[in-house]
């Protein structure tokens, strides 16, 4: 087959899957460019013949001055140019191992995300037996704005929860920006200091009886059980 | 079987009832082109009936030498070609804009959305279609809905061979350009769209 023939065969809609014009695509790489250049208008033209039988156009516009826009309306969640459910016959075969693989691969890595996801559950399930991780906010929390989203909420809940850590370098380096921002409002909040003050007084054993209540006041905010060694 | 030369023939001899045998063997591609080119369907019908009436009565004209489909396929652009016409004055008179695929039958197969989906298709081809220059969507109307070869579609069109294949060529590849940039724009509609509903869902 040469490339006047290819192009009859690639414009022929019983001959554009044959194994003769594949072969030519193959190895012809300026009649590849072109079927990929020609792939949507073909494959519409596919697709709009595909049908056996009497041809049925379809339904009227109502707005003939918005044709295109209208023309998207029931496949607009598919592409416009749908490619054909075949694969494209004229991929080379080292194009076709090369889809194989990357076959292969999104496998696996679905496999890995779905065993990625079942550890997360075990893990959720066991957190939920620790109720160290729910915490309970008190209804006069005066948190910012910003902490007031259900994702902050769920921070909130693993800050609480890593501070109960042996120590804050277990917490990776961006999320312990975050945390420390979360607890320091909370500190400032509950303490009515800094949570460098606060550490300063722990670190002095210098805190008084009203801190070391309003410490527990903190864990039991964070925590949501009075109780736990906050690890700042 | 017999072929459409051979058919003619019989028909140019007396055998007349044999022509119907020709209506049913290109009537639905030809059905498919006119309403792609008149985008009416009352109108198409009427063209393709016009042109079988045409082609019979016109009978002894037709040298088997030549190719029959390019034959009735000639018939039919130019009868298509003169009720355009005549519907563009229709139209002028009464000041208003043409209707676009007027049939709207029910589907009746147990693959409705499938059916669905390809009468969209369908009716998108034929709008991208009128958006070609004539003699490119023509060629194309030739080659992909009466499947003629190049030869007869430069017979048809009265071009050479190689010009019919650059018909062909250039508005498919004018058909793929306005595809891509259609199927680039939906996804853009499509992510702002989203983005919108998630921002709002943030707020």
């Amino acid at each position: 087959m040469n490339c006047d023939q290819a192009f009859d065969a690639l414009t022929d809609n019983h001959l554009r899957d044959s194994s003769e014009l594949i072969l030519h695509l193959d190895s012809c790489p300026r009649c590849r460019d072109m079927a990929d250049m020609l792939d949507p208008a073909l494959d519409l033209f596919a697709n709009a013949l595909g049908t056996a039988g009497e041809f049925t156009p379809s339904a009227p516009s109502e707005n003939p001055g918005n044709e295109y826009a209208e023309a998207a309306s029931t496949s607009e969640q598919a592409p416009l140019t749908s490619p054909r459910t075949a694969s494209r016959p004229w991929l080379q075969q080292s194009q076709r191992r090369a889809a194989s693989q990357r076959d292969g691969l999104r496998v696996a890595a679905f496999l890995m995300l779905i065993a990625v996801m079942m550890a997360a559950m075990v893990n959720v399930e066991r957190a939920g037996r620790n109720d160290a991780v729910a915490i309970s906010l008190p209804a006069d929390c005066q948190r910012s704005t910003t902490t007031e989203s259900s994702t902050d909420n769920v921070v909130a809940g693993c800050v609480a929860c890593h501070l109960r850590a042996e120590s804050l370098t277990e917490i990776q380096p961006a999320q312990r920006a975050h945390a420390r921002q979360l607890v320091q409002r909370c500190v400032s909040c509950h303490l009515d200091m800094t949570a460098d003050q606060y550490l300063a007084e722990q670190a002095t054993g210098t805190s008084g009886e009203n801190t070391t209540a309003a410490a527990f006041q903190l864990a039991s905010c964070l925590f949501g059980r009075s109780g736990g060694t906050s690890q700042l | 079987m017999l072929n459409d030369q051979e058919i003619m023939e019989r028909v140019g001899c007396g055998q007349v009832e044999l022509f119907d045998v020709l209506v049913n063997r290109h009537r639905s591609s030809m059905l498919r082109a006119a309403v792609s080119k008149l985008r009416n369907q009352a109108v198409a019908e009427e063209a393709v009936q016009d042109a079988f009436l045409s082609a019979f009565a016109h009978r002894h004209t037709y040298r088997s030498e030549h190719s029959f489909r390019g034959w009735l396929w000639t018939i039919l652009l130019n009868t298509c070609r003169g009720l355009a016409r005549r519907e563009l004055s229709r139209i002028d008179r009464a000041g208003r804009q043409p209707e676009f695929l007027t049939s709207n039958e029910p589907c009746s197969s147990g693959d409705a959305l499938s059916q669905l989906v390809r009468a969209e298709q369908t009716a998108l081809l034929f709008r991208y279609l009128n958006d070609l220059p004539e003699a490119q969507a023509d060629a194309l109307r030739l080659r992909f809905f009466g499947e003629l070869k190049f030869d007869e579609i430069a017979h048809v069109m009265n071009c050479s061979t190689n010009g019919a294949k650059q018909r062909v060529r250039s508005g498919l590849e004018k058909l793929s350009t306005a595809l891509r940039r259609a199927d680039v724009s939906s996804i853009n509609a499509r992510d702002i769209s989203r983005s919108d509903r998630f921002e709002g869902d943030v707020q």
